[in-house]
């Protein structure tokens, strides 16, 4: 019988055999005086950050904040007025509804503080008289409010501040507390600072409005919140400082110069270094929190940011941008693929970063605040260091 | 094997054979071409960097383990693509392709050794008879020229921080691509003793060479971006070649075989254009306007003798010249700048010189046993590069072959398995000396098509 061979088989066994030595590579320098230095070492350098200036702040949309309320007069940052405006969200209970509302309270949960932690304060609360969206909103936009139901001192450390609503008050809103068109009769209440050195958080969690008939009870849990934030700052500002300040501003802009080698050059890192002006003092008992995440934006035409890297402050007071999205970012504008106008720091918003702001402490709102050390410094200006590798060696 | 095998089975094309062929090729492609081109496409010489690239010219996998070289060498299992002569006589219609694996050991003067495994398609071959032995047709996809090179060097960037470490990095300096020729063209018996065809070629590719810079290790190397500056040089041209054979029987001893061919390539003006792009990770810019210009091939012309004293054995000896001081570019490639009148001193005369040997103990006995059915082939091959990267330095390639030609089920079918090897350049000053080995396999398919059977 004659013996023969299946090609494609044969073929095939074969070819994998010479397919799997295809994997025995030992590539080194041998031969590099034929290809010639043709470069393409990356060496390090640096650019200008210049026009270091404030920019205005831009709240953020449809963020679940907390309400602050209070007033503090930083002596270093200035002083920041808050007027905490929030409404409550109705609980359907026909037990409820068809009751009385005999009494009702205010639950507030402080979750946050800026100022006196020593001292009392005293806020008052005011009824919202008119119909308010909490998104699109300027940093210090009002709305009409009644007079004030009643004034109520706490400490900021208490756990639970709770408000009790005068009888008059709770006579006045009973059907309006039972009524199905809760959402469109009631508009909420305001906080108003009336005496101390604080601004305080409130909520959003473990705070409502608590009211009871004879028979039932329910707890509005807090629904959306507004603060209207006006900031002044002192004239005796520390100079060669820039302060970014989250939901009052100022924010931070500038940009980076690059020179000729640079632009003409392939971008393998970048590094942008932002010294923080961490000795600023103050009082025993008084607290400060600062801002500890910036984010780093690039602005493009027509003002959209393209958020390009995150910084934290480290141990050595610095916010340190650097990634490798940065980098090809930069790269891209030096290309002419990617058109920044200029660039922004900013504190961290729920549009970039929704999950992990809880965990940054930023949300709910805050006013922390952070001193930049600006151009004018003696050694801690803010500074760009690359690693780049020219292109036409 | 030679002009005395004679296949003797007939039968019609059918939609199985179609089938078939189909399949066949499918694989191939899926097996042979599409993992080789997905691991390294530039771990070859380093030679391959200089000009268009280290030319290739596959005539057929007999005659690749026959010296590489065979003008003459005139088979009905295979056709010869350096010669259109050989064209005219075919009997079966062919389908033929190839993957072949190289190692190439690199060493500098330094003694310093590097070695580099690629794979490449040989390539595709289809012929077949217009009019049985008079006059025959072929298409063939083949490589022109290769580039295919890697250097890398590892060095570290000091960050300028005291408590950073310094970051390692690497820059791979590599090419890849080359020219590709498809070739379509009809052979012409024009009496028995003198046979002639011709060929139009289209000669294609784009040629990248690099540079690559890389950040390793783990850490800070995370921050950094991996750069990648290139040229992509995009070339296409067209060319003709015109051959001829002139056999005899019976010249020396009774049904021996003489044959004599020729060939001779046009010169040919590749338009090309050249595109520099940066590259991060996954990203590509261009860098600058694209550069156009031409470029300027010789003509190459090629001889050889094929003697055949009897079915068991056959003879081959040619040669090729290619007058490549001649060459032009309007487009620097290594090696050569058009703006530099000292290239024309890197430029010599391709030569290339070839012999070779086959065996089949069985001959035309379709009916012996395996062994004595497979085809034994040696041949040494010499070859002076048509460029240098030093003035004055022929870069010259010696190389011995050998194969195995494995019968199949199917009379007309071969399996190929060849083996070259050889050394290239010397290890003196920059130059380096290749020692080379190449493991090629390739399916030679045949079978009666487009013919009504006589018989029901």
């Amino acid at each position: 019988m004659k013996r023969s061979l299946s090609p494609v088989v044969l073929g095939t066994v074969v070819i994998a055999l010479l397919i799997g030595l295809t994997a025995c590579d030992d590539p080194s320098n041998v031969g590099l005086g034929l290809v010639g230095d043709q470069g393409g070492r990356p060496q390090l350098a640096t650019a200008s950050v210049t026009a270091f200036e404030r920019d205005e702040y831009r709240r953020p949309e449809n963020i679940p904040e907390r309400v602050l309320a209070g007033r503090v007069v930083d002596p270093v940052i200035g002083t920041v007025t808050a007027q905490g405006y929030f409404d409550v969200t109705p609980v359907s209970s026909s037990g409820f509804r068809q009751g009385t509302v005999q009494s009702a309270e205010l639950r507030l949960l402080p979750t946050y503080i800026y100022g006196d932690t020593t001292a009392e304060l005293t806020l008052s609360v005011r009824p919202v008289l008119e119909e308010w969206s909490d998104s699109g909103l300027p940093i210090d936009t009002s709305f009409s409010v009644d007079e004030v139901i009643r004034e109520f001192t706490f400490h900021p450390s208490d756990s639970l501040v709770v408000v009790p609503l005068p009888s008059e008050w709770v006579a006045a809103y009973d059907e309006v507390l039972r009524s199905s068109q809760f959402s469109e009769q009631f508009h909420g209440f305001r906080l108003d600072y009336v005496s101390g050195n604080a601004v305080v958080g409130i909520g959003p969690t473990s705070t409502s409005l608590f009211a009871r008939t004879a028979s039932d009870s329910v707890a509005l849990p807090l629904g959306k919140a507004y603060s209207a934030l006006q900031k002044e700052e002192p004239p005796n500002f520390p100079a060669g400082r820039l302060p970014v300040q989250v939901g009052v501003g100022p924010e931070a802009r500038f940009i980076i110069e690059f020179d000729d080698e640079i632009a003409s050059s392939a971008i393998n890192s970048i590094s942008l270094t932002f010294h923080a002006d961490t000795s600023v003092p103050a009082d025993p008992g008084f607290h400060r929190p600062p801002l500890r995440v910036l984010d780093l934006y690039g602005i493009v035409e027509g003002g959209g940011g393209v958020l390009l890297s995150r910084g934290n402050l480290d141990d050595d007071g610095r916010f340190v941008f650097r990634s490798s999205v940065l980098a090809r970012e930069i790269q891209g504008f030096l290309l002419g693929r990617r058109t920044f106008q200029h660039f922004e720091l900013r504190a961290p918003s729920p549009a970039t970063t929704p999950n992990d702001l809880s965990e940054l402490g930023l949300l709910p709102a805050t006013i922390n605040t952070i001193l930049l050390f600006d151009t004018s410094a003696a050694e801690r200006v803010p500074s760009a260091s690359l690693t780049i590798t020219p292109i036409n060696e | 094997m030679s002009a005395h095998s004679t296949p003797c089975r007939q039968h019609s094309i059918s939609a199985a054979n179609l089938l078939r062929f189909v399949v066949f090729g499918v694989a191939w492609v899926i097996v042979g071409v599409l993992p080789a081109t997905a691991q390294q496409s530039s771990d070859g010489s380093l030679y391959s960097r200089f000009g268009i690239g280290e030319l290739r010219s596959f005539g057929s996998s007999q005659m690749q383990a026959m010296g590489d070289v065979g003008f003459a060498l005139h088979s009905l299992n295979y056709a010869n693509l350096t010669n259109p002569g050989t064209w005219s006589d075919q009997i079966l219609t062919r389908a033929s392709a190839g993957f072949t694996y190289q190692n190439v050991s690199i060493r500098n003067a330094a003694g310093d050794e590097s070695r580099l495994g690629s794979g490449y398609l040989n390539g595709v071959q289809f012929s077949f008879p217009i009019s049985e032995r008079r006059v025959g047709a072929a298409l063939a996809f083949v490589p022109y020229s290769k580039v295919s090179y890697r250097v890398q060097i590892e060095e570290e960037l000091d960050l300028g921080d005291p408590d950073a470490a310094p970051q390692p990095y690497t820059i791979d300096f590599e090419g890849s691509g080359g020219l590709q020729s498809i070739t379509g063209g009809l052979g012409v018996r024009i009496n028995r003793h003198l046979s002639v065809g011709a060929a139009l070629n289209g000669i294609f590719g784009i040629i990248e060479n690099g540079r690559r810079t890389s950040f390793i290790g783990g850490g800070a190397s995370t921050e950094f971006v991996n750069t990648n500056v290139s040229s992509s040089t995009q070339l296409f041209g067209l060319t003709g070649t015109f051959g001829v054979l002139a056999s005899t029987v019976g010249l020396f001893r009774n049904n021996d075989f003489f044959s004599v061919g020729a060939a001779f390539t046009t010169p040919a003006t590749l338009s090309g254009e050249r595109v520099r792009t940066l590259g991060q990770d996954l990203d590509r810019d261009t860098l600058d306007a694209t550069l156009r210009g031409d470029v300027h091939l010789p003509w190459r012309v090629g001889a050889g003798v094929a003697y055949q004293p009897g079915p068991s054995w056959a003879f081959i000896l040619g040669g090729r010249y290619e007058p490549w001081t001649n060459f032009e570019s309007d487009l620097p490639f290594p090696g050569y700048d058009p703006a530099d009148p000292g290239s024309a001193e890197r430029l010599a005369d391709r030569i290339q010189l070839g012999a070779g040997v086959e065996f089949m103990p069985a001959g035309a006995d379709q009916l012996a046993p395996f062994l004595s059915r497979v085809a034994y082939r040696l041949g040494i091959n010499y070859d002076r590069s048509y460029i240098s990267p030093v003035a004055g330095r022929n870069i010259q390639t010696l190389a011995a072959t050998a194969g195995l030609s494995l019968p199949t089920r199917s009379s007309g079918t071969r399996l190929d398995i060849n083996l070259q090897v050889g050394t290239r350049g010397t290890a003196d000053g920059v130059l380096v000396r290749d020692v080379f080995y190449r493991v090629s396999a390739n399916v030679n398919i045949g079978e009666r098509w487009f013919q009504t059977p006589k018989l029901r």
